[in-house]
C-alpha cells in the first residue's frame, strides 16, 4: 500500500448586498434590505491511498471515499413593513431572519470494486424527477450491462428545522403542520452507464405525507384518523442521445405525476453542432406548476404552458459570436365548469425572440443583447451590454453593464415603464485563491428617479493535502 | 422623498408614484413585433453561418457572464493550451526537408509520461548541428539573433555584445497526456500534430484539437471519459479551472465535442433540456454549489433579473416566462417576502389587492359568484403565481363546500369531467386529506362521484 494523502478544500464566500425597496401602496414607503450570506464549504477527498507506490492519488478504477459539506448562515439587517402572521410566522422567521443552512453534507463512495457508487447523508437530486433535498442514502449499482441500478431513501428536508431550507422542498403546503413533520421518502431508477452514445434514466420516487398529519382528521366512514397518505409521487424517463460523432445531439425529459395523473413536465430538444462554429437547437417545453399532494393547488391547476423555442449561433472567427433565439409560448384558456364563464380566447400565444453578439479579444470582451417578449398580458423589450477589461496583467477585472427595459403590463395598467441600469464593478484576485468583487448599480426607472445598489462577495479558495 | 441609508439611496419620482391613473393598454396577447425582430435576427445569423469559414482557433478571453462577480479575473488564452510566448524563429518544414527525424531534436519526447515535461529542444540540442552556442566558447562568435528573435546588440570593448532578451515562455498543457503510451501504441508525431512539412515556428495551433483525440477516444479504440485527458479533482469532476493559476480561462464544452452541453450564448436560458436529460453530463464539470448559487437563491444571476426586477417580475410571474419554481418556492420565498412587504392580502378591504394601483389584480377579478371571475383563468393556468401570496385559506373561503368545518360558497374548481376522472380518482387514492379541506366526510364527490 502506498503512503496515502487527503485534499482537503475548504470555500469560505461571503456575500453583502444592500438596496432598497419601495412597497408599492399609496404612501410609497421605503424598505431597507441589507442582505449578508456566509458560505462554507467543506471536503475532504482522497480518503482512500493509491494501491500503487507510484501514484500520488488512487486511481480512479480502486474506488475512493470522500466527504462533501456545504453550510451557509443568512441574514438580512433590514426592515420590513409588516411582521409574518400567525400562519406564517415559523416559516418566513426562518426565510429572512437569521437562519443556518446545511445545504449537503455526504459521505460519498465512488465506484467501490468497480461497481458501486454511494452516498450517506444530506444530498439533493438533479434530475428529470425534479430537484429535492433529503437526508438518507443513495446507491447505485454499474453492472457489466452498461445498466445502472439504483435505490435510495431517506427524509425530505424540511424547510423550517434548524438546519434545514426550503428552497428544495416539496411546495404546496410548506410551512404548514403538514410540514412540519418528517416526510418519509423511497426511490429507484435504472440508467445507462458507460456508454458514450446514449444516457438514459427511469427514475421513480415517493414521499409520504407522514401519519401524524391525519391523526385527527375524520374519515368517510366516521372514524378518526386517515391512513397515511402520499405527498408525491412521480416517475420520469430522461435521455440524451450523442449521435453522428457529437454533431447532432437529441434530448427528452418526461415527468409523470402519478398523484395528479398527468404528465406534468416535458423538456425536449435537438441540438445540431453541424460544424464547430455553428449550433442550432431546437426545444420545445410544456410545463405545469406542481405541488405537494397535500396542497389543493393541484386541483385548480388545469392548464399547461406549452414553448416552443429556436437558437442559432455562429462564431465569427475568434472574435466575434453572433446567436438569434426565437420563442413562441401558448397560454391556453377553458370555460370554469362551475361559473361558465367562458375567456376571450382558447389560445393566446406570446411571441418573442433575441439577437446576441459577443466580442472578445485578448484583454477585453464584451456581449450585447436585445429581446422582446410579448404574451400573457405583458410585454418586455430590452437590452444589455456585459463588457469585463482586464488590467494589471489579468490580476483586475473591470466590469461595466447597462441593463435596459421597457415593460407594459397589459393587466395592471400602472405597471408600465423603464428602467435603465448602470453597473459597475471590480474584480481582484487579491491572492491566490482570494477573489473579491465588488458592483455598484445605479437605476433610473419610470417610478424612481435613482437607485443605488451594492453587492460585494470575498472569496477564499484553498486545497491542501494533508498526510503521509 | 430621498432616503439615506449608508451607501444606499432611492429616491422615488412623484408624479410618477402619483400619476398612475395611465391609459389601459389595448389588450394585445400576441405582440408580432419581437418574433419578427428574432425571424430577421435568424435569418441574418444563418446567412452569415452559411458564407463564413468554420475553423478552428483558440479563445480569446470569455465572453461576461451572467453571474461573473462570483469568479475571479480570467485571463485571455486557452483553458487547455495557456497562451504560449516563443520569441524564436525556426523552420519545421525546412528541418524535415533535410530528413531530420522528430526525435533528433526532440530527445525525451519517447520516454514524456505527462504533459508537464519539457520536451522542446534545448540550446544544446540545437548545437549539435548549429555549433556551441550554448555554452558559447569565447573563440566562437555569437549567433544568437539565428534563432532569437528577441535580441540587443550593445557596443563593447572587443565590438557588439549580443544578448538574449527574452526566452521562451511555454506553460504546460492542462492535460494528462502520456506521450510514450501513445508512441508504444503506434502513433506518430503527425497523427495529432498535423502535417509539420509546411510549419515554420509550431505553437498551440500544431497541438491536437479535442476532435482529433477524440478521433480514437471513441469509446472502442480508447476511453471517451473526459477525466481521461482533462485534470479532474477529488470528486472526479473535470477541474473546469486550474488550482494552480486562478487567473485561467475556465474550461467550457463547445461545439461536437461538446455532447449536446455546448454553452452557447443562450445557454443559461435554455439549459434547462439538457440538464433534466442529462444531468450526468453536467456533473463531469459542475459540482452542487455550481448550481445551488443560482438555483438555492443566493447570487442574483444579472441578465435573468435585470434592472427594476422588483416591479417587472410580476410579468414574468404571470407569464410563468422563467419557471419561477426553478429557484423560488411560491409558499415560502415568495410569500415570505409578499408577506413581510405587506402585499398579502388580509383584510377585507384588501382582498384580491393591496390598495395599489401596482396591484397585481385588475377589475373583474372576482366577486360573488354571479360576477365575471377572471381570475379562475389564471389560476387553471399558473396556480404558482396565486400561491406566490395567497395561501389554501384564500381559495378555501369560496371554493370550499358549506358543509366542512369552515365553510365556503360551493364554488367547484373541477374542471369539466373531473368526476370519475383518473385526475380525480389519483389525487384521492394518494391523498384523501386534500378532499377533505372542502368536501366534509361522507360525502359521495369524496369518492369522485
Amino acid at each position: 500500500m502506498a503512503a496515502g494523502a487527503a485534499e482537503i478544500r475548504t470555500v469560505a464566500r461571503t456575500l453583502g448586498e444592500g438596496y432598497m425597496v419601495r412597497v408599492p401602496g399609496p404612501e410609497g414607503r421605503m424598505l431597507s434590505r441589507r442582505r449578508l450570506v456566509q458560505y462554507v464549504n467543506l471536503g475532504v477527498y482522497d480518503l482512500l491511498a493509491p494501491r500503487d507506490a507510484d501514484e500520488i492519488r488512487r486511481h480512479r478504477d480502486d474506488g475512493q471515499l470522500r466527504i462533501v459539506t456545504s453550510m451557509r448562515v443568512r441574514h438580512d439587517f433590514g426592515n420590513y413593513a409588516s411582521a409574518a402572521d400567525s400562519r406564517s410566522a415559523r416559516l418566513v422567521n426562518q426565510i429572512d431572519g437569521r437562519q443556518i443552512d446545511v445545504m449537503f453534507a455526504y459521505l460519498e463512495a465512488d465506484n467501490l470494486r468497480g461497481m458501486l457508487d454511494v452516498r450517506a447523508g444530506r444530498q439533493f437530486e438533479m434530475s428529470g424527477l425534479d430537484w429535492y433535498a433529503f437526508d438518507g442514502a443513495w446507491l447505485r449499482l454499474r453492472t457489466p450491462i452498461h445498466l445502472g441500478i439504483e435505490v435510495f431513501g431517506g427524509f425530505q428536508v424540511d424547510g423550517t428545522a434548524l438546519f434545514g431550507f426550503p428552497t428544495f422542498e416539496l411546495d404546496g403546503t410548506a410551512g404548514t403542520p403538514a410540514d412540519r413533520k418528517h416526510s418519509p421518502m423511497i426511490g429507484a431508477a435504472v440508467s445507462a452507464v458507460g456508454l458514450r452514445w446514449l444516457d438514459a434514466r427511469l427514475a421513480y420516487r415517493r414521499t409520504f405525507s407522514p401519519l401524524g398529519v391525519n391523526r385527527d382528521l375524520v374519515n368517510d366512514d366516521g372514524s378518526v384518523g386517515l391512513p397515511s397518505a402520499v405527498d408525491q409521487e412521480i416517475v420520469s424517463l430522461s435521455t440524451m442521445v450523442n449521435g453522428a460523432e457529437g454533431r447532432l445531439n437529441p434530448y427528452v425529459a418526461l415527468r409523470y405525476n402519478l398523484g395528479t395523473g398527468r404528465l406534468d413536465d416535458t423538456s425536449a430538444g435537438l441540438q445540431l453542432a453541424f460544424t464547430p462554429k455553428h449550433l442550432l437547437r431546437f426545444m420545445y417545453l410544456r410545463t405545469r406548476p406542481y405541488f405537494d399532494l397535500d396542497s389543493i393547488f393541484n386541483v385548480f391547476n388545469l392548464q399547461a404552458f406549452e414553448d416552443a423555442r429556436v437558437v442559432y449561433q455562429v462564431s465569427l472567427g475568434d472574435r466575434w459570436t453572433l446567436a438569434a433565439r426565437g420563442q413562441f409560448r401558448f397560454f391556453r384558456d377553458a370555460t370554469t365548469a362551475h361559473l361558465g364563464t367562458a375567456p376571450d380566447r382558447k389560445v393566446s400565444v406570446g411571441a418573442g425572440g433575441g439577437a446576441t453578439a459577443g466580442f472578445r479579444i485578448r484583454r477585453f470582451s464584451a456581449r450585447l443583447d436585445g429581446y422582446g417578449l410579448g404574451g400573457e398580458g405583458g410585454l418586455r423589450l430590452g437590452g444589455n451590454l456585459d463588457t469585463r477589461t482586464m488590467v494589471a496583467w489579468d490580476r483586475v477585472a473591470i466590469d461595466g453593464r447597462i441593463y435596459a427595459i421597457r415593460y407594459r403590463d397589459e393587466v395592471t395598467a400602472a405597471r408600465q415603464g423603464y428602467s435603465v441600469a448602470l453597473q459597475a464593478g471590480v474584480n481582484v484576485q487579491l491572492w491566490r485563491g482570494i477573489h473579491l468583487a465588488v458592483l455598484g448599480e445605479e437605476m433610473f426607472t419610470s417610478f424612481h428617479t435613482q437607485a443605488f445598489r451594492v453587492f460585494g462577495a470575498l472569496t477564499a479558495d484553498w486545497t491542501l493535502r494533508v498526510g503521509r | 422623498m430621498i432616503d439615506m441609508h449608508g451607501s444606499k439611496r432611492t429616491t422615488i419620482d412623484p408624479e410618477a408614484t402619483g400619476g398612475l391613473k395611465g391609459h389601459v393598454p389595448k389588450n394585445r396577447s400576441v405582440m408580432w413585433f419581437p418574433a419578427l425582430l428574432a425571424a430577421a435576427a435568424l435569418l441574418l445569423a444563418l446567412a452569415l453561418g452559411l458564407t463564413v469559414e468554420a475553423g478552428g482557433g483558440l479563445t480569446q478571453g470569455e465572453i461576461p457572464a451572467t453571474a461573473a462577480v462570483m469568479h475571479g479575473p480570467m485571463r485571455g488564452g486557452s483553458p487547455v493550451y495557456p497562451e504560449q510566448d516563443l520569441p524564436l524563429r525556426f523552420n519545421h518544414g525546412q528541418h524535415l526537408a533535410l530528413k531530420i527525424d522528430c526525435v533528433r531534436c526532440h530527445t525525451k519526447i519517447g520516454a514524456s509520461t505527462q504533459a508537464a515535461d519539457f520536451n522542446f529542444p534545448t540550446g544544446a540540442t540545437c548545437d549539435g548541428c548549429h555549433g556551441a552556442q550554448h555554452p558559447r566558447p569565447a573563440s566562437e562568435p555569437a549567433r544568437c539573433d539565428l534563432c532569437h528573435t528577441r535580441v540587443t546588440q550593445t557596443p563593447g570593448p572587443t565590438g557588439p555584445v549580443m544578448r538574449v532578451v527574452a526566452t521562451l515562455r511555454a506553460p504546460k498543457a492542462n492535460l494528462t497526456f502520456d506521450h510514450k503510451r501513445h508512441l508504444d501504441k503506434g502513433a506518430k508525431c503527425q497523427t495529432c500534430h498535423g502535417d509539420m512539412t509546411r510549419v515554420r515556428l509550431a505553437t498551440v495551433l500544431q497541438l491536437p484539437a479535442e476532435s482529433t483525440c477524440l478521433s480514437c477516444h471513441n469509446g472502442v479504440g480508447a476511453t471517451e471519459r473526459c477525466g481521461a485527458c482533462h485534470p479532474t479533482d477529488g470528486r472526479g469532476t473535470l477541474v473546469t479551472r486550474s488550482f494552480s493559476d486562478r487567473v485561467m480561462p475556465q474550461l467550457v464544452p463547445r461545439g461536437r465535442s461538446s455532447w449536446g452541453a455546448a454553452h452557447d450564448l443562450a445557454f443559461v436560458e435554455d439549459h434547462r433540456g439538457q440538464a433534466k436529460s442529462n444531468p450526468q453530463l453536467c456533473a463531469q464539470c459542475h459540482d452542487e454549489t455550481f448550481c445551488t448559487d443560482c438555483h438555492a437563491g443566493a447570487v442574483r444571476p444579472m441578465r435573468i433579473h435585470s434592472g427594476d426586477y422588483l416591479t417587472t417580475h410580476a410579468l414574468d410571474a404571470r407569464a410563468m416566462t422563467q419557471d419561477c419554481q426553478a429557484c423560488h418556492r411560491a409558499q415560502t420565498d415568495c410569500l415570505a417576502c409578499h408577506q413581510r412587504l405587506g402585499l398579502e392580502s388580509r383584510s377585507a378591504s384588501a382582498k384580491f389587492g393591496v390598495g395599489s394601483p401596482l396591484r397585481f389584480h385588475p377589475a373583474g377579478w372576482d366577486g360573488p359568484p354571479s360576477a365575471p371571475q377572471s381570475h379562475a383563468f389564471a389560476a387553471q393556468r399558473n396556480i404558482a403565481a396565486c400561491a406566490s401570496c395567497h395561501t389554501e385559506d384564500s381559495c378555501l373561503a369560496c371554493h370550499a363546500t358549506t358543509s366542512v368545518a369552515g365553510p365556503g360558497l360551493n364554488v367547484s374548481p373541477h374542471g369539466p369531467g373531473f368526476a370519475n376522472s383518473l385526475r380525480c380518482t389519483s389525487l384521492a387514492a394518494h391523498n384523501h386529506r386534500v378532499c377533505l379541506k372542502c368536501h366534509a366526510p361522507g360525502d359521495p364527490r369524496n369518492e369522485c362521484m
